[in-house]
């Protein structure tokens, strides 16, 4: 019986975590740029039952299967994969911060001004990647030389192909900027009050990981790289920090919108439910014949 | 009475065995590539009694010592294929087939005893990530890449294929397939784009380049994906059988991890690809790694996988009729039990 309670556990387990995948998934149905998680499924160790001394081979008596037999430990879940290859649909907003990508490839974005080692912290502990392009400008400088950053909404700067913060304010003064043109190449160009367009020599930069279980996510829409992952990100933008050969273009004024397929979700939750009753019953079932089993040692007069 | 006892006992074991036999499966109804197991029960050996009288022995008939589960028989039926939206999900759609003339063959041969020829299970090969020398065996498609680059499944073991060089396939044997190589350039690591046709060539295309992959650049690598074929036979196969040479699908044996274990000694086990291989010819002198025999059926999808074959009604019908078994076994112990109580106990009481 402690065989059974050991397969039910598991499954249970799993089909629980199955269950919290899809929950989650649902919950991110509006959030720009969420990829949906699928969940992968995986059989446990299997004992290996001397139920027969003296042993048989296969094909001896009629017997089909190699000696001994085999029982299992259950189900469990072998990976919660990142499905990223959908391309989520693209909605305008309208707002000049918000950039869309379609395409491969994911924004890089910084919690510092300056990169490297501040108080104690490593250089990659606070660089972040994301997909959701609802970025907003954070004004900061002085004020007789102010300036405003691209962030996203929890402050984090989005980087260029220099690893330098987008910025604005330093080549043509805000005084004179009338708006910000971003090129779906990914160059940053400012419209001035002069009508003329001016480059401002960033690039937001766009990084692909090289597989992708090395992304970790880590909240508010955004992913860092697994510790010690060795392959890393590879820049997407090319030597004059362009998208061109990508494949990859970024909107500006719309969101990507989250991939989540509520049909998908709503299927596998219901089969997830009818999953785990089914191995609720079976428990049933089992603690009855443990039950039985009990019956046996009682001393009857 | 002893006797009584050790059979009914015998019975409930049986039934407590063929439970997580069950359980096993029901567990597994969403594991992809599972094969359900249906656990076989068989009476132990009857014992044939004798009658001893005066000097001579005289056999009276048979007794019985009661039933025990004799093997767990995998259902190698393919489950449904299930599409989704990532790319390195591979799945085996079919068998592989024997080409007409041996299928003639077998109906020449076994004409009229209505056999035809066996179905042929193909598996994919993936290295064993503790052990490179150990190939293992896999119907989970899923797969990921592990983090040295490789294809390989969700657990790290390394998906197997033939390198497609210039002449054709490999015959140093199949090679772990390296997803993530070092671009062109040699500066940094690129992931290229998997791309799996439906007779099993697996390319790696640039991922920079004209998005619908028309052919301005090439595939930077082609594999030859190693499907290991298995006949799924019961019993000896017969001595002018044409494909005796074939591994049996029975001997493989379940490890964790969806994975397949092949275990039987001097026996390898034969790749398929379509048209038997031919035109993958590799340098002259050489021995094409495919069996010749065999064509792809099928053949493969890529983003869809094979879900469990768990039949979940048959389980639980299952379920609930040997939870009756069980206490049928357990009611004969306990009245059994009363009986020898009664023996014991009152008989010879004064």
């Amino acid at each position: 019986m402690e065989r059974i309670s050991i397969q039910l556990r598991h499954a249970l387990q799993a089909s629980r975590q199955a269950l919290d995948t899809t929950a989650h998934n649902i919950a991110n149905t509006d959030t720009p740029g969420y990829k949906a998680r699928d969940i992968t499924f995986s059989n446990v160790y299997y004992d290996l039952l001397n139920n027969q001394p003296g042993g048989e081979q296969a094909g001896e008596n009629g017997r089909v299967t190699p000696e001994y037999i085999r029982v299992g430990g259950g189900s469990r879940i072998s990976g919660t994969p990142l499905i990223s290859e959908t391309q989520g649909n693209i909605v305008e907003t309208g707002a000049p911060t918000h950039l869309a990508l379609e395409g491969r490839g994911f924004f890089k974005l910084r919690e510092w001004l300056t990169g490297g080692e501040q108080a104690g912290g490593q250089a990659e502990d606070n660089v972040y990647y994301t997909r959701a392009g609802s970025f907003h400008w954070s004004a900061e400088g002085t004020a007789g030389d102010p300036r405003l950053y691209l962030v996203d909404a929890s402050g984090r700067y989005v980087l260029d192909t220099n690893d330098q913060p987008v910025v604005i304010g330093g080549v043509v003064p805000l005084s004179m900027t009338r708006s910000i043109l971003i090129t779906p190449e990914s160059e940053v160009l400012i419209q001035a009050t002069d009508d003329r367009v001016y480059p401002t020599g960033q690039s937001i930069a766009l990084y692909e990981p090289t597989r992708p279980d090395a992304l970790l996510s880590r909240g508010d829409n955004a992913f860092q790289l697994l510790p010690g992952e060795i392959n890393g990100v590879r820049l997407l933008n090319d030597a004059n920090g362009l998208l061109t050969t990508s494949g990859t273009r970024l909107i500006q004024g719309a969101l990507e919108r989250s991939t989540v397929d509520l049909t998908v979700e709503m299927t596998r939750l219901l089969e997830n439910e009818r999953h785990i009753q089914l191995l609720a019953r079976n428990w049933q079932m089992a603690d009855q014949m443990a039950g039985l089993a009990n019956e046996i040692g009682r001393r009857s007069s | 009475m002893i006797r009584g006892i050790h059979i009914a006992a015998s019975g409930v074991l049986a039934g407590s065995r063929r439970q997580e036999v069950l359980g096993e499966n029901m567990a597994n109804a969403e594991t992809p590539g599972y094969k359900a197991e249906q656990a076989l029960l068989r009476g132990f050996p009857e014992m044939l009694l004798y009658r001893l009288e005066g000097g001579r022995s005289t056999p009276i008939g048979e007794t019985y010592q009661g039933a025990y589960v004799h093997e767990a028989v995998p259902v190698f039926s393919p489950g449904s294929i299930v599409q989704t939206e990532r790319e390195l999900d591979f799945a085996l759609v079919g068998d592989a087939r024997l080409p007409e003339v041996l299928r003639a063959e077998y109906e020449a041969q076994y004409n009229g005893e209505g056999k035809a020829s066996p179905p042929v299970r193909l598996f994919f090969t993936v290295q064993d990530k503790d052990d490179p020398e150990r190939r293992l065996f896999t119907r989970d498609g899923r797969f990921t890449i592990d983090p040295d680059g490789y294809l390989a499944t969700q657990d790290g073991h390394r998906v197997l294929g033939f390198t497609m060089g210039g002449g054709g396939a490999d015959a140093g044997g199949p090679v772990p397939i390296q997803v993530v190589r070092p671009s062109l350039q040699g500066t940094e690591q690129v992931r290229y784009t998997a791309q799996l046709s439906p007779d099993g060539r697996l390319s790696l295309l640039r991922p920079d380049g004209p998005s619908d992959h028309t052919g301005a650049f090439p595939p930077e690598a082609t594999y030859q994906l190693a499907l290991a074929a298995f006949v799924e036979r019961r019993g000896e196969a017969p001595q002018n059988d044409p494909i005796r040479d074939v591994p049996n699908v029975y001997w493989l044996t379940k490890e964790g991890g969806n994975l397949w274990r092949f275990s039987e000694d001097g026996m390898q086990p034969v790749f398929v690809a379509p048209n038997g291989g031919a035109g993958m010819a590799i340098a002259p002198g050489q021995a094409t790694p495919f069996d010749a025999r065999f064509d792809l059926g099928g053949g493969l999808m890529q983003q869809a996988y094979e879900t469990s074959n768990v039949d979940l009604i048959q389980e639980m019908t299952g379920a609930m009729a040997n939870l009756r078994y069980y206490e049928a076994n357990q009611r004969a112990l306990l009245t059994i039990d009363q009986t020898l109580s009664r023996a014991v106990n009152e008989v010879g009481k004064v």
